[in-house]
């Protein structure tokens, strides 16, 4: 029963923060990143990505043409930096009203839920 | 020292190779360089003297080299998705039972006519031709499958970017849906006819009775292998056209004209098939009479009437060509009247 419990706990919670990851890499990418300085900036802020869940989202996000990625040779590794398209911006943009409309909207209800 | 570093080196060209290995070519090269920099960057984290224990958690952390090829492929390969697959087991142990079954009446049939040299050739040929047939099976409904699956992921990609809720079709009554068994049950009959066709063609024969039992065979079997393959033709159309039918579930116009279009190429090959000499045993009627097969006398044209029994054959197969299609016509146009939307 209780491994029941947390097994559903943890797939909800892992739903819950798979929804913000496209807008927490977006707000870290307006200057140029590579994969590994993203996974421990975000790391700092609290927000965990393992890095097997990251590398394969800025290629996506580089597809769809919200971010632009170059590789740097010029360190002692070649690595590649990804930053924030103009498309990006705009996207990121409205993505982040949406976020503060449902931030709002969840306080109302967890508010109201409580008493 | 040294041998940590090889290992290090070893165990992550083998882990990003597993991982490019599953991806397409063209990207294989940008995520090999940028893997091997991130498991560089992650060692480099953990420790300044990276050893094997490090390499180990690093790779353990990414995961499974398969889940993350995954990750990196945005959609899923399959060949038949969960849309078909309850469906394509359910079709696919009918028909492995139904080639099964088929197989083992028509070899002990060609056993009864033609017995092996003995039980370990016997044996040796029952198997190897009953795991063909089985393959065969197998191999061709998946490919039907897998057909319907990738015509049908168009649909599902782009959808009707207008869909209204009132145009959704209407429950089907009772008497407007195909019921699985109908179709399920004409598969079986025709898979058993085509095994018995292709494995044991002299058991359609005239068996005459008298002191010893004459068997004289219907089809000319002197080249048999190359009739059977315009045979095996028919039956493949008749399998597509009940296959249509367990798709669709419902008479529709698009379910006739797919039917018809079946229908019509199936006659024109049965017309060709069942008017070509070639099919039928040229001796037949000279054996026969020779014989006196029934009581027949020696001036008895039977020639004639076996000709006059192919003209039958070749009507009755147009016939039931016509009444199929017209019926599944018929039904459509009636049950368009309930297809129409919401009003």
């Amino acid at each position: 029963m209780m491994d029941d419990t947390t097994e559903i706990l943890d797939n909800l919670m892992q739903e819950l923060r798979r929804g913000t990851l496209v807008l927490s890499v977006l707000s870290q990418l307006f200057r140029p990143t590579y994969g590994y300085s993203l996974v421990q900036t975000l790391e700092e802020k609290d927000v965990r990505i393992e890095a097997g869940t990251l590398y394969p989202l800025l290629r996506r996000l580089e597809k769809q043409g919200l971010i632009t990625g170059e590789w740097e040779v010029g360190g002692s590794k070649p690595r590649k930096y990804y930053h924030l398209s103009a498309k990006g911006r705009n996207i990121y943009d409205r993505l982040c009203a949406e976020w503060a409309g449902l931030v709002d909207g969840m306080d109302k209800l967890l508010e109201s839920g409580e008493k | 020292m040294e041998s940590q570093e090889k290992y290090i080196k070893d165990v992550t060209d083998r882990y990003i190779y597993q991982v490019i290995k599953r991806l397409p070519v063209s990207q294989r090269e940008d995520i090999r360089k940028e893997l091997a920099g991130l498991i560089e960057d992650m060692l480099a984290e953990r420790s300044p003297n990276p050893g094997r224990e490090d390499i180990d958690a690093v790779l353990t952390e990414l995961g499974r080299p398969s889940e993350l090829a995954d990750k990196y492929r945005d959609v899923k390969q399959h060949l038949i998705g969960p849309e078909y697959f309850s469906l394509y087991i359910f079709v696919l142990k009918i028909v492995m039972g139904a080639t099964a079954l088929g197989m083992a009446i028509a070899m002990a049939v060609g056993f009864a006519t033609a017995p092996p040299e003995n039980i370990g050739v016997g044996i040796g040929e029952f198997i190897s031709s009953m795991v063909m047939a089985l393959v065969q099976a197998f191999a061709w409904l998946t490919l039907g499958f897998a057909l319907v699956e990738r015509y049908n992921t168009k649909k599902i990609k782009f959808p009707d970017e207008h869909w209204k809720p009132s145009d959704l079709p209407p429950v089907p009554l009772e008497k407007e849906t195909i019921k699985r068994s109908d179709p399920i049950a004409a598969m079986v009959f025709t898979l058993l006819v085509m095994i018995l066709f292709n494995v044991a063609p002299q058991i359609f024969s005239v068996y005459v009775p008298g002191d010893t039992l004459t068997v004289v065979p219907i089809f000319d079997l002197s080249h048999w292998s190359e009739t059977v393959v315009v045979f095996n033709f028919v039956f493949a159309l008749s399998l597509a056209k009940e296959f249509i039918r367990l798709l669709f579930g419902r008479y529709n116009m698009k379910l006739a004209v797919g039917i018809s279009v079946v229908n019509v190429l199936s006659l024109a090959t049965s017309i060709a098939l069942l008017t070509s000499p070639a099919t039928w045993n040229p001796d037949l009627a000279s054996t026969l009479t020779s014989i006196h097969a029934f009581g027949m006398a020696s001036d008895f044209n039977l020639a004639y009437y076996l000709d006059l029994f192919v003209k039958v054959l070749v009507g009755l197969v147009i016939l039931g060509c016509i009444v199929d299609t017209v019926t599944v016509f018929a039904r459509a146009v009636k049950f368009s009247v309930s297809e129409k939307t919401l009003t």
